[in-house]
């Protein structure tokens, strides 16, 4: 299999995981639960594959699944997909820093980008007098955020095999560079 | 090789600029929808449910695997407690029928008393049956997806209810399905009485699971376990459903455990509500005396 034919297969990957996530997060007895700040799975997927392996996220594929999620969700169109797609553009460019640095690195970028643009997300509704989450759940969101994101990295790796450009273990990716 | 790279260096710097700028215009553009949706909300919103409507029918290719497991899971659970549970059925059961039988001598006596008091009740109101299709909730909003929409004749603004109580209420409607936004959401607002002491006030969603109740008078009557029922004022919800009862934990402001069971709703009914009357010609009302004139005429 030639590398084109391999990033194809991996941007449908890609979207099949999105599309599922947000039918799963749809199945209706599963109830409130308030207690439990959810997080958002599809931002710590989009961010660990743009770091990873840059061209199996496409920007399309972002304005695609994360506008699809706000028109299911009912959440305020366009707003948060602006948002991650230029958050996303920014960890696509430190993609060659982090390559070679710890995760605890890029779990600390991860986390103020996520944190900047959730509060950059409050200010924006806030301006235009559209409800806002109450900072404390605000920030539990972040909170779960940033912990699920290193599950999500560790699925990616073993699971699907998205790993750093030039790791150490072989991955699907390999005719890179 | 080196030469290899150094196109491949060449052509990502010509990439990258041309990447960003399109990344640029498509962020413009999705403000733009944000500013679109912001000023004008209500065709955007008819423009989402008519989005949702088509598009529903693949996420339950996901939804409906996902749900055959929970079940499961939830099934697995319940057979293990089995056991305990029968005795504690058999011992409601006991006492229930114990109510049933006091319940029937009560309905006959009521029945001889609304004789006697010569009373008219409104007529009972019809409701429609759906399945919840989705669950949309998340941190922001509280809503769900169910199987009735137009084709079904539902309407925006009616009460939708599960077996127990008030669930929430339409609040767009697309060809064959309908969104109901619920009693915990933020943006619901309902107006309630509580029995007994009949004070009256607003049901007020918070997106935590007990709604607070803003009171119009003072709050010491107010006894937690007290029932919450519709008021019908304002004519969104038609008056007597029952919402829940006063949160036992009184402190701060008052709030309702709902009745209905948010954290499992499979089935709901939807409330037929009262459509709004146009103000018809006074020779229509009429019409009905005169037709049965002349039928009397042509019959004698």
């Amino acid at each position: 299999m030639t590398l084109s034919i391999r990033i194809l297969i991996y941007q449908a990957l890609f979207l099949a995981i999105a599309v599922a996530l947000m039918s799963f997060s749809m199945i209706p007895p599963r109830g409130l639960q308030p207690d439990l700040p959810q997080p958002d799975i599809l931002f710590c997927l989009i961010a660990a594959w743009a770091m990873r392996q840059p061209d199996t996220v496409r920007p399309v594929m972002i304005l695609f699944t994360v506008l699809l999620s706000e028109i299911m969700f009912l959440k305020p169109p366009g707003l948060w997909t602006a948002l991650v797609l230029l958050a996303t553009e920014f960890l696509r460019s430190l993609v060659d820093r982090i390559r070679y640095q710890a995760f605890t690195f890029e779990w600390i970028v991860f986390s103020g980008t996520f944190a900047a643009i959730i509060i950059l997300y409050q200010l924006a509704l806030a301006i235009t007098f559209v409800p806002v989450l109450e900072p404390g759940s605000a920030a539990l969101h972040v909170l779960a955020t940033i912990i699920a994101y290193p599950v999500v990295v560790m699925i990616s790796n073993t699971v699907f095999r998205v790993r750093k450009a030039g790791s150490a273990e072989p991955g699907p990716f390999e005719g890179r560079g | 090789m080196p030469n290899l790279s150094h196109d491949r260096e060449t052509q990502e710097s010509i990439r990258k600029p041309l990447r960003q700028l399109a990344v640029g215009l498509a962020a413009i553009l999705m403000v733009g929808l944000y500013i679109f949706w912001r000023a004008d909300s209500e065709r955007m919103e008819i423009l989402r449910a008519e989005i949702v409507d088509r598009l529903i029918p693949g996420f339950e290719i996901g939804i409906k695997p996902g749900r055959f497991i929970a079940d499961m899971v939830r099934a697995a659970g319940e057979l293990s407690r089995s056991g305990d549970r029968i005795e504690e059925l058999e011992g409601e059961l006991q006492s229930l029928l114990h109510w049933k039988e006091r319940a029937q001598r009560l309905e006959q006596q009521n029945a001889q008393l609304r004789q006697l008091a010569n009373l008219k009740l409104s007529p009972a109101r019809s409701l429609i049956s759906a399945e919840v299709l989705a669950d949309t909730s998340f941190a922001f909003r509280h809503s769900i997806l169910i199987n009735v929409g137009r084709q079904d004749r539902v309407e925006d603004g009616w009460a939708v209810m599960d077996d127990l109580g008030l669930v929430g209420r339409i609040s767009g409607v697309s060809r064959s399905t309908s969104r109901v936004i619920l009693l915990t959401d933020s943006n619901s607002r309902v107006p309630i009485k509580v029995k007994p002491s009949n004070a009256r006030g607003i049901a007020t969603g918070n997106n935590g699971p007990s709604p607070h109740i803003e009171l119009a008078g003072d709050a010491e009557s107010i006894n937690p376990g007290d029932r919450v029922l519709t008021s019908g004022e304002g004519g969104v919800f038609p008056p007597d459903l029952l919402v829940g009862t006063i949160a036992p934990d009184s402190r701060g402001p008052l709030r309702i455990t709902p009745a209905a069971n948010h954290a499992d709703l499979e089935f709901v009914k939807v409330v037929k509500g009262d459509t709004p009357e146009s103000v018809e010609p006074i020779g229509n009302l009429l019409l009905p005396e005169e037709t049965s004139d002349t039928a009397d005429g042509s019959g004698g």
